[in-house]
């Protein structure tokens, strides 16, 4: 056991030991490596779906503080590689889901960062031109859907484990979602009065 | 809107997940993808997508993962805290009755003597002539040694309440 977690667990008198397979014990190492090669994946997740980079860079902290502090987080061994990410997505969602309940504010301090900076390269600006807008007219759920589908690759039983929707719906929501996306993505290729 | 699923769509899907649409992929399923409504829907967003994914995670600027570690361990340690807190709550509500329950009864037990007493008071008001000796001969009995042992009983439960609560809730 790491000797950072001694002192909680004295405190706490727990001899659990099925706590000791937590992922609140797990080495450093091990969640660095989780860490390295599946935070950029969560964070282009929670971007894309959120479309505020700044609530992204929240969000994704306090996922996997989250997951850390989660009694019955998957292990991080090779097995449970998978299942450690679905379940990291599955609490950014909810956090996602927490954060779009709230009531929302209107201050300009709140605004994303994104608004008023340049700074980014001519492929991000290329790719945010093509998909940015037409992502923003579809609802949040879609967004999460599709990214989910398209971009990470996942099943509809693990969409269905992420979004804790049912696994029979996700297709069809993922048809139409799809469906729309690719007409407004079409609208934006068409020149303005183009023909159909 | 109608559900319309072709047959085509999985193994289109994968392509374009791999990179492989539509150079390496095979002339058929691109003739197909041509005319499937279903199909050229799949790849327009899914190229949009996987184009998208390789931006945004080229974008993405985490802190590193010590960080994120060292917080986590703060929160677990925090939870931890509040666990031990509270049987604390518990022993202190504990400690405030065990401190009242002897307090009410002695304050009871005097309440009673103080009929006697209220009786002797009277008494020496009424009589002037009372020598100082009668008051000290009347030993344990006088009422007026009781009031003096419930002050300094009540002073001293006082005391040793105040520092329990201070010990109760002091927390760190």
């Amino acid at each position: 056991m790491p000797w950072d977690f001694a002192l909680p667990n004295a405190l706490a008198g727990e001899a659990d030991a099925d706590r000791q397979h937590t992922a609140a014990y797990v080495d450093n190492s091990a969640f660095a490596a989780f860490y390295e090669r599946s935070a950029r994946p969560l964070w282009a997740y929670l971007v894309r779906a959120s479309c505020d980079a700044s609530l992204a860079d929240d969000l994704m902290q306090e996922s996997y503080v989250r997951f850390l502090c989660a009694e019955r987080a998957p292990s991080l061994n090779e097995d449970g590689e998978v299942a450690a990410r679905l379940y990291l997505f599955r609490i950014a969602t909810n956090l996602l889901h927490d954060h779009w309940r709230r009531p929302r504010a209107a201050s300009i301090d709140e605004l994303p960062e994104e608004l008023f900076s340049a700074d980014s390269n001519t492929a991000q600006t290329e790719a945010q031109a093509e998909l940015g807008p037409a992502l923003r007219r579809m609802k949040p759920r879609e967004r999460q859907l599709l990214w989910l589908a398209h971009a990470e690759g996942y099943s509809h039983r693990e969409i269905a484990q992420v979004t804790g929707l049912a696994a029979a719906s996700i297709r069809l929501l993922l048809f139409r979602a799809r469906r729309r996306l690719a007409r407004i993505l079409r609208e934006q290729h068409q020149p303005a009065g183009g023909i159909q | 809107m109608t559900f319309v699923s072709c047959p085509c769509e999985k193994e289109i899907r994968e392509l374009v997940e791999s990179g492989q649409w539509p150079l390496a992929s095979p002339p058929e399923l691109r003739d197909h993808a041509a005319v499937c409504r279903t199909c050229a829907d799949l790849v327009l967003v899914a190229s949009a997508f996987q184009r998208a994914r390789s931006t945004t995670i080229a974008a993405a600027k985490p802190i590193s993962s010590g960080a994120i570690w060292w917080r986590a361990q703060l929160r677990s340690r925090q939870q931890a805290f509040e666990r031990i807190e509270r049987p604390l709550i518990g022993a202190q509500v504990f400690a405030f009755v065990a401190l009242l329950v002897p307090i009410i009864g002695f304050v009871a037990w005097e309440a009673r003597n103080g009929m006697a007493w209220l009786t002797w008071l009277s008494k020496v008001s009424q009589s002037a002539q009372l020598h100082a000796g009668d008051v000290s001969a009347s030993g344990a009995s006088n009422p007026a040694s009781g009031l003096i042992f419930v002050l300094v009983a009540a002073a001293a439960l006082a005391l040793i309440g105040g520092v329990a609560v201070y010990f109760a809730t002091e927390r760190k």
